[in-house]
């Protein structure tokens, strides 16, 4: 991607994060340890580059490469955009735990940040507050519970419709019935197989051991 | 070898030619005449894009707390205020400009800001700046070197005060690399005059600022330029298609 746009693109993210670190003294706090370390992130599709540079207070997102912005990173993160964005979306232990993702360098660090990142309770409404004002906040806060809501149902009711017309309509899936009885019946099958062929090996050897008898006393 | 020129020698003002003597008088008037409004008159040229490319400039300056940098023709004052949030209440910015109108707005303004602890204001000809050899870690002339008479002269001498291993950021418009986003610009520059006249009541300095621009070097020729002045690793950005480019270039470390 272009440099320049990209640098466009990463405006609004870095204002909002300053603005979280100038306003909340807890979240700098965590994030001072971290002062003069950067990483950088490679995303493989879409093709695009982020450098973070933590400083005193305040971060920096960059489009520029690190060696542009005479920075030796202290680790880099390479992946697809949807793993990247998991790294800081998902919760709990595991995102970092990813095969879609590699990461060279300082890897504790990674980690270390993302569970810092991770571990805060933001509320983004009041950070946009003094932005947007306190009616426009409270009327975004608004549509998007709704738009998650509504966004909740909808899946809810898509997967059931297409469930039901995939199997009642069009019979070309099985009910989750039918599966679990086709699924025994090969459990079954493949214990009778196994006990079939313990029984084949144990009358080959015996049938072995009796040739070779014969062998010996002819 | 001298590149000194001689008196009698011309040189490019807008369109016209004019004495080499005459240039800095010119252009000294443009500047006089704008000052006060030269910034409303940047967001209405550029709608406002140009706060944009000065953050991608400051961006590529890859300044650090503590650095001491150089904001040459820096009139306003608009890369001072940026420069001087990176680099620190430890660092130093000087604001420098050849033209008393534009500084007296930039440093009203950097008043205003509260922002002097850390940015000196001085009035310099950048064809040979008043400061020690190896002062500044960085130096940028955004929009200025096109205004300068002799701008080999103006190159050398960043050079020779740029520190060892320091950048030089060279942001000024270019040459558009699309032909039609070039023929567009050029039918929509034509209108920076009649703006010009309808908010600095000068159309004429704005008719020069149009020229200048089309009188300026493109790219290649910019980044051959600090090459001879002696800088290394040199690169451009185009910026918006050419209409803007940032030339990069490092002065040599000693052991290199």
């Amino acid at each position: 991607m272009n440099q320049f746009l990209g640098s466009l693109l990463l405006i609004p993210a870095e204002q909002m994060l300053n603005h979280l670190l100038a306003n909340d003294d807890y979240l700098a706090a965590r994030l001072r340890r971290f002062s003069g370390k950067s990483i950088c992130l490679h995303s493989r599709k879409p093709t695009s580059r982020i450098t973070l540079h933590v400083l005193e207070g305040r971060v920096r997102l960059s489009s520029l490469d690190a060696d542009q912005l005479d920075l030796l990173p202290d680790a880099s993160i390479t992946g697809d955009a949807g793993a990247l964005l998991g790294l800081l979306t998902d919760s709990g232990s595991k995102p970092l735990a990813n095969t879609a993702i590699e990461i060279t360098g300082d890897a504790l660090l990674v980690q270390d940040l993302f569970t810092t990142v991770r571990g805060l309770d933001l509320d983004w409404l009041d950070y946009l507050s003094p932005f947007l004002g306190e009616i426009l906040t409270h009327e975004l806060g608004q549509a998007s519970v709704q738009a998650r809501q509504w966004s909740a149902q909808a899946r809810e009711n898509l997967g059931r419709n297409v469930d039901a017309y995939l199997k009642e309509e069009l019979q070309l899936l099985p009910d989750r019935e039918r599966m679990r009885h086709f699924s025994n019946q090969l459990d079954h099958l493949r214990l009778r197989l196994d006990r079939l062929r313990a029984r084949t090996e144990l009358l080959q050897s015996r049938l072995d051991k009796s040739l070779k008898n014969q062998h010996l006393s002819s | 070898m001298s590149n000194t020129p001689g008196k009698n020698d011309t040189t490019h003002f807008g369109y016209e030619e004019v004495p080499i003597a005459e240039k800095e008088q010119r252009v000294g008037q443009v500047f006089r005449s704008v000052a006060q409004r030269y910034d409303i008159m940047n967001d209405v040229m550029s709608l406002g894009t140009h706060r944009l490319i000065k953050r991608f400039t400051v961006e590529m300056s890859a300044l650090r707390p503590g650095q001491k940098v150089l904001d040459l023709a820096g009139g306003t004052g608009d890369f001072s205020l940026r420069f001087a949030t990176e680099v620190g209440d430890s660092g130093q910015v000087v604001l420098a400009d050849i033209n008393e109108a534009m500084l007296r707005v930039g440093r009203d303004r950097i008043i205003d800001k509260g922002l002097t602890k850390n940015i000196a204001i001085a009035q310099v000809n950048a064809e040979c700046l008043p400061f020690p050899d190896d002062t500044f870690d960085c130096i940028c002339i955004a929009y200025g070197l096109r205004n300068v008479t002799d701008k080999d002269a103006a190159l050398r001498s960043m050079q020779r005060v740029l520190k060892p291993g320091g950048r030089a950021l060279v942001l000024e418009f270019s040459k558009p690399t699309n032909d039609l986003l070039g023929k567009a610009y050029d039918v929509y520059s034509q209108l920076w005059p009649v703006a010009g006249k309808l908010i600095t009541g000068d159309a004429d300095s704005y008719r020069y600022l149009v020229e200048s621009i089309r009188m300026h070097p493109d790219q290649q020729t910019l980044l051959e330029m600090m090459e001879t002045a002696g800088f290394e690793k040199c690169k451009y950005h185009n910026v918006m298609s050419g209409i803007c480019a940032i030339h990069v270039g490092f002065k040599p470390q000693p052991n290199e």
